[in-house]
């Protein structure tokens, strides 16, 4: 297991190492920004896509230039990150807006490759997919997806028609159910996943060949004994205080590694780095745009386009079906949205009694852990795993 | 440059963090109350005297049962005057709330009911006010009536929140627009605006905002009941341009003219509050009075102050808490706040000449709010306004919600135009700090500014 899951672990911390990999076969990666940007598509174009972060262990102070520090940290991050010159392994860059940050940050990279020019960043392209739950909104993002496999198909010369976009959803689903599967043993009481190798198993599934981490999901599930319900468990079982984690999104693993270490169980969160990710099935038929766009346009999103409503039922869900102990709202400075859900999230679990914590104004690096933790022990005694 | 300390961010969600340690409360006095400007133009007295006789009627109106809306600055409010729905603009309301020394306890209303006092302050401002008790006898200008429906656009995250919250509201429908995106855009969007709008805008996105603008009359028309005809929509897009002419014209009268014949605080009044207005014969009225009234200056030489010698550009929102301010350097330093955005995207940003009224308005209000905050159409929008009206020196409110002020203050500086940069909210005086800020004005003028100016005014 741990094997299985440190490999993992390295194709989070490591893209650059994928990156290079592929590249050497003669492929080209297309580095992505935020979930909303169709893996599949990209897959069926022949192309490698990795979803792109920042490093927050390294300071963004070029980034605080030009975007301001009012703006998601994790956002500034990966802008400097960019600046830098670390994901100059993207043959191609695409950026949508699946939250306000995430769309400045595009404006900010066509202004600096305008006036300031960096040679290793590449020329963004600008996926307009909208969010609002109207018709109107639909048929503009079925336009922009045809815009998109056009290029796509430019950049892989190759044509992405119905036939190569649903081999590659049929990949993507496959794996979104195995990955769904190997998930919820962290649901298990105990609990034989933690939270921080869940985290890991989705984000390696952004930043690796789909093919790859399928092969990656199955090794675990025998692992964890789900495939065969005997197999040996050498994931030890957690018996801690299990947590529902909301709030603002978690590129890296700090806060779950900083949770977990004190005997916190992550068994759920609704942010858009983690298990919302392989929620929903992507529909095989005869019209796959328009089943990618339904899926991004009405499908499982984080706090920054969802509604507040739909927020606090989705966290009342996770938080029933994990039997959370306690919902945790960590939320970064500068990452405004998921203040807004919190009352409504509180209300929606008040009938469970299942008692909600917001912790507000958290770095975006190592050091959140301390400050949510003390929240937790004032709702919940901490017990230790077991 | 100097730099705010920010407006405090203690923790919310007492219930669930009273145990936790707070932040130190900030020190300092009691929450800053500045003060109010002084008005000279006829035109801004009227206007004035207009807006609150406005007011008194729509809250009659609402009154005896008529529908209301509550729209944003960025939509398209021609389409509620085309169908005679009474509305208020929600940054309007935002601005008397601050003016009257209000937002905090607003503010405080929305942290009550457990939802953030510190984000979004400008756009929940109204928010607040329908929270707030409506017998209250200190309400701005009575209160604000209940809307029945809130228009505005799918903007920051917090934005959209901020709708939903409306949206929970009994007895309010809300109907929000898009923001879509131009991905490659030339820059002079102030060249092609009024007539090659398509080529500026892109064809998907006002194709997508005409569709959202007729959803919009239709869920107008099923609510209301209330119709539109073209005809009508026409004359209110003649009117609007007239209108904007206008504006148009008076700009370049104060930008040519030394000593400017006014300043901010008298024509930031006037243009604006008939903005709310677009699309009336008064609105239409109101800017030709305040065009002849600054050509009547301009002819008599009447001068904001008489003995400029600075000639200064606010760049970002108005400081309604504090109006005053804009008039504090003229004495002692004979500078001159002669521009703010609200008259020159009055001059520049509305105007659009079509054959297709819905389109053309779609042509309006696709990418609006681009003009004055999307590099790069903003920064080089405010530089080619910068040299158009002989600016000397630049003061930029650069608010935390509101990314991109470097490449603006970069794009000043890199054609000449000293920037000293504010960091501070405009509508939550909370965080303001009147010493500091009116320190670091005085301390650019004098080396920055004074220089440039003095090598215009002897440069001829």
């Amino acid at each position: 297991m741990n094997e299985a899951l440190n490999r993992f672990r390295r194709f989070c911390a490591a893209p650059e190492e994928t990156a290079a990999a592929w590249r050497a076969t003669g492929g080209k990666v297309v580095g992505y920004v935020g979930h909303d940007v169709p893996a599949p598509m990209i897959h069926a174009a022949g192309l490698l896509p990795i979803r792109l972060s920042g490093d927050p262990t390294r300071p963004s102070d070029e980034a605080d230039r030009y975007l301001g520090t009012g703006l998601d940290p994790a956002a500034r991050a990966l802008l400097a990150a960019l600046l830098r010159g670390d994901h100059a392994w993207c043959d191609h860059l695409v950026l949508t807006q699946d939250c306000h940050a995430h769309l400045q940050l595009f404006y900010a990279l066509r202004e600096i490759q305008r006036v300031e020019p960096r040679e290793h960043v590449p020329e963004p392209y600008f996926l307009d997919l909208l969010h609002l739950p109207h018709r109107t909104s639909a048929r503009y993002n079925t336009r922009r997806l045809a815009d998109f496999a056009r290029a796509l198909g430019a950049w892989g010369g190759r044509v992405v028609d119905t036939a190569a976009l649903n081999r590659s959803i049929g990949l993507y689903r496959a794996d979104a159910e195995a990955t769904r599967r190997l998930l919820a043993a962290r649901r298990e009481i105990p609990a034989t996943l933690t939270g921080s190798a869940a985290l890991a198993v989705v984000g390696a599934r952004e930043r690796m060949p789909i093919e790859e981490h399928h092969v990656g999901v199955a090794e675990l599930l025998a692992d964890v004994g789900v495939v065969t319900g005997t197999g040996p468990r050498t994931e030890p079982a957690r018996t801690g205080t299990r947590v529902f984690l909301t709030g603002s999104s978690h590129d890296h693993p700090a806060l779950y590694d900083e949770l977990e270490a004190a005997g916190i169980v992550v068994i759920g969160e609704d942010h858009d780095w983690g298990e919302l990710l392989v929620e929903e099935d992507i529909p095989i038929g005869p019209h796959p745009l328009t089943a990618l766009v339904e899926h991004h346009q009405y499908g499982p999103t984080g706090s920054p386009r969802a509604r507040i409503a739909d927020r606090a039922r989705r966290t009342r869900d996770g938080a029933l079906r994990g039997r959370a102990d306690i919902v945790v709202s960590a939320v970064r400075a500068g990452d405004d949205a998921p203040l807004w859900d919190f009352a409504a999230q509180r209300e929606a679990l008040r009938p469970h009694a299942i008692p909600a914590v917001l912790v507000r104004n958290l770095p975006y690096g190592p050091g959140a852990g301390a400050r949510v933790l003390a929240a937790i022990k004032q709702h919940t005694p901490v017990r230790k795993a077991g | 440059m100097a730099d705010n300390a920010s407006t405090p961010r203690a923790d919310v969600a007492p219930d669930t963090t009273a145990a936790l340690p707070k932040p130190a409360a900030p020190p300092g006095p009691a929450p800053f109350r500045g003060s109010r400007s002084r008005k000279t133009l006829a035109s801004a007295i009227e206007a004035t005297r207009y807006q609150r006789e406005w007011f008194a009627e729509v809250r009659r109106r609402v009154a005896a049962g008529e529908p209301f809306a509550l729209v944003s600055a960025d939509a398209p409010q021609e389409i509620f005057r085309a169908m005679d729905i009474p509305y208020v603009v929600n940054q309007w309301w935002a601005s008397v709330v601050s003016a009257k020394q209000r937002s905090a306890h607003n503010m405080s209303l929305l942290r009550a009911k457990g939802l953030p006092d510190d984000s979004e302050q400008y756009s929940a401002l109204a928010l607040g006010s329908i929270l707030d008790d409506p017998d209250d006898p200190d309400a701005p200008w009575g209160g604000l009536p209940r809307p029945t429906i809130v228009l505005g656009e799918a903007g920051r995250d917090s934005h959209r929140k901020v709708f939903d919250v409306w949206g929970e509201q009994a007895g309010i429908h809300t109907y929000r627009l898009e923001t879509a995106v131009t991905p490659s855009v030339r820059p002079d969007w102030w060249e092609l605006m009024p007539d090659r709008w398509e080529e500026a805008i892109g064809s998907a996105r006002l194709d997508l905002m005409v569709d959202e603008l007729e959803g919009l009359v239709r869920f107008l028309e099923v609510t209301t009941g209330r119709t539109l005809r073209e005809s009508r929509l026409r004359e209110v897009m003649e009117l609007v341009n007239e209108q904007e002419e206008y504006n148009r014209r008076a700009r370049d009268l104060i930008a040519a003219t030394t000593p400017a014949p006014l300043s901010i605080t008298d024509s930031i009044p006037s243009v604006m509050i008939p903005q709310w207005h677009r699309g009336t014969e008064w609105g239409r009225d109101a800017a030709r009075r305040f065009h002849d009234e600054v050509a009547e200056r301009v002819a008599n030489g009447a001068a904001a102050c008489p003995g400029e010698r600075m000639r200064l550009m606010w760049v970002g929102t108005g400081l309604w808490f504090n109006m005053g301010l804009y008039q504090h350097f003229q004495e002692r330093f004979g500078a001159v706040f002669v521009w703010s955005m609200y008259l020159g995207i009055a001059a520049d940003g509305y105007i659009r000449h079509g054959d297709d009224p819905m389109r053309t308005l779609a042509a309006r209000f696709s990418a609006f709010a681009d003009q004055l905050h999307t590099p790069p159409w903003s920064c080089e929008w405010y530089v080619k306004e910068a040299r158009h009206n002989q600016i000397d020196g630049v003061v930029h409110l650069v608010s935390s919600s509101a990314p991109h002020g470097y490449f603006t203050t970069r794009a000043l500086e890199a054609a000449g135009v000293p920037v000293l940069e504010i960091h501070a909210d405009n509508a939550d005086a909370r965080g303001w700090d009147d010493a500091a800020f009116t320190a670091a004005i005085e301390g650019f003028l004098e080396r920055r500014v004074e220089p440039r100016a003095t090598a215009r005014r002897e440069g001829g």
